[in-house]
């Protein structure tokens, strides 16, 4: 089964920490209908500094698409369709 | 470690010669901006603040690269001697790792720098680090579109860092020289200390200098000073590096020149300087070479330094006369050093010599000549450096004898008037003479502080036996003509100077 990874880097103390987190899980299910299988991983920075590091993760939110990175709040019909178009073959 | 002036608290930054022009180091807890054109030093510079606090003064530290991958940063400082795979390991270094550029990035909306900051805090923490050090905060301008609001998160991160207590220094790049600000204007961001680095070029090469523009308000040295990158990390030349604290020697020692001393009333102070003016073939490396070896011959320790002829040349000199400086050197007596004047800044052979003089010890010294020296940089530079480094020998209650090439038509005004003559305590001119159709030789002691000295030109000769002053005062024309030009140079600037106070005692008449 084909699986698209997205990872949403974030501050637990971010003003806009819901929004945010909504708006990738809509872009996610969105996503859905033409990809098999879409995975969300939530990244909270302040749980797991390592993987901030070793992502290179500098700005937040940072979303996480195979090598394209997506650096601020992304509308969920254009992250939706970029998932779409990652899909592995 | 730390030094608090007029309230600011500095801490040593271990630098050579960086505490000395920052009069006490980079301001506690505070962030400094190192700011300089591609390759003047910027990365070294904050490379050695963190492995000097770590190895001399116990403080940890993180650096956090935004340009050079630590792996390469390790080896570039391993090139120096700094080994930073152990300052890892023993967990007094850690490292942020921001080069990697994120090729296929975009901005999709307001952003803050919450990860970056989360990382570099984590970094320090994790070792306690106590210095920090971004290199270089230009490269997130160029990842980053939205300059004002990139504008905003580079305060929070200063912000952090102040918060945090890390004394920081921030590099950044100058596009040329001569800018007053860093590319994207760090500066405003940075208000507390800046520092410039510079690599100019300077005739057919290039030279480093380093200038304090601002200290958060602390005292510090003013102007560009000369640097160098050394083969252990920078090494800054500040000035006046040396106080004037000289004790001055009431005891005499001799020349090796019978004729000199007894000119001199007995010699030359021990710990005094003398200056040899002459022109080529006059014999002042003969007669340096002849005060050398009355040194080796009383078991005094004596450093030749020659900026013009080769170490070899030199012994084969002395042994034309019977002086066997390879036994002296065997003795432990005697240390030649020949340099080759241009390779090097002029001030490094400032710290050559002060090296050799840690280490070896001498009582008396030979720089023959200074004037390749002289004829590599401008007037004022090469006045400080005489000036340094007579203070530095005379610290050290070292006897010197300095030579200069110069023409005869000139050594009566250099005598007089020359910065080098101010701080000499002897001048010795040397000049060939025309005489019945034959050249000889005359010298004149032009300047012999604290002693009564001969007023008279005196012939004399160089022979198997080395100098030797002929008794008799010379009587031609040109030699009377030679202490009427030389009283003349002296009488002159006596008379400019009574002429500014008498018309500064007008002055204050008239008020």
């Amino acid at each position: 089964m084909n699986t698209v990874t997205v990872r949403l880097f974030i501050s637990r103390e971010s003003a806009t920490y819901n929004f945010t987190r909504q708006q990738v899980e809509r872009a996610c299910e969105h996503a859905r209908s033409s990809v098999n299988q879409v995975r969300l991983k939530v990244v909270e920075i302040e749980k797991d500094p390592e993987l901030v590091e070793r992502y290179n993760v500098e700005a937040l939110p940072l979303v996480l698409v195979g090598d394209k990175r997506f650096v601020g709040i992304p509308k969920p019909d254009e992250l939706a369709a970029f998932i779409g178009l990652s899909q592995p073959a | 470690m730390t030094k608090t002036i007029k309230g600011i608290e500095k801490i040593k930054t271990g630098i050579s010669g960086f505490d000395e022009l920052s009069e006490g180091g980079l301001p506690k807890g505070r962030v400094t901006l190192v700011s300089g054109t591609a390759g003047s030093g910027k990365t070294v510079f904050g490379l050695e603040f963190l492995y000097r606090g770590i190895t001399r003064f116990g403080e940890k530290g993180t650096f956090v690269t935004f340009e050079e991958r630590p792996a390469d940063l390790t080896k570039e400082a391993a090139g120096f001697g700094w080994n930073l795979s152990k300052c890892i390991r023993r967990g007094d270094l850690s490292f942020v790792d921001a080069s990697a550029v994120a090729e296929h990035q975009v901005e999709v909306g307001e952003y803050d720098f919450g990860a970056l900051i989360a990382r570099i805090k984590y970094a320090v923490e994790k070792v306690g680090a106590k210095r920090v050090v971004i290199d270089s905060m230009a490269a997130l301008f160029l990842r980053y579109k939205n300059q004002s609001l990139l504008r905003r998160e580079l305060f929070k991160i200063f912000d952090m860092l102040r918060k945090m207590g890390v004394t920081s220094v921030i590099t950044a790049e100058r596009i040329r020289d001569e800018d007053t600000h860093s590319r994207f204007g760090i500066e405003d961001f940075v208000a507390d200390s800046v520092i410039f680095l510079y690599h100019t070029p300077v005739g057919r090469g290039r030279e480093r200098q380093i200038e304090v523009v601002k200290l958060r308000g602390a005292s510090h040295q003013t102007g560009r000073q000369p640097f160098q990158i050394g083969e252990d990390g920078l090494i800054i030349f500040p000035a006046g590096r040396h106080g004037s604290a000289a004790k001055s020697s009431t005891s005499k020692i001799s020349t090796g020149v019978s004729g000199i001393d007894a000119m001199t009333d007995g010699g030359v102070f021990r710990g005094s300087t003398s200056l040899l003016l002459g022109g080529s073939g006059t014999g002042r490396t003969v007669l340096g070479l002849q005060f050398i070896w009355e040194g080796v011959r009383k078991k005094e320790r004596c450093l030749l330094i020659s900026f013009e002829e080769s170490d070899t040349q030199l012994r084969t000199d002395a042994a034309s006369f019977d002086w066997d400086f390879d036994q002296a050197e065997r003795r432990g007596l005697l240390k030649i050093a020949a340099w080759h004047p241009e390779i090097l800044p002029l001030e490094s052979y400032q710290r050559k010599i002060e090296e050799l003089v840690k280490e070896f010890r001498p009582r008396r010294i030979v720089v023959d000549s200074v004037t390749p020296l002289a004829n590599s940089v401008d007037e004022d530079r090469f006045r400080k450096f005489i000036v340094s480094l007579n203070s530095y020998l005379k610290d050290k209650a070292v006897t010197t004898f300095v030579n200069y090439t110069t023409i005869a038509s000139i050594a009566s005004s250099l005598a007089a008037e020359s910065d080098m003559a101010m701080v000499a305590d002897n001048i010795f001119v040397l000049r060939f003479v025309e005489s019945q159709g034959k050249m000889d030789r005359e010298i004149l002691i032009a300047k012999s502080r604290a002693s009564s000295h001969d007023k008279e030109v005196r012939r004399y000769i160089i022979d198997a036996c080395g100098m030797t002053v002929l008794s008799g005062a010379s009587s031609t024309c040109e030699s009377q003509g030679f202490v009427e030009a030389i009283k003349k140079a002296k009488a002159g600037k006596t008379k400019a100077k009574g002429g500014r106070s008498r018309a500064k005692g007008r002055r204050k008449e008239k008020r």
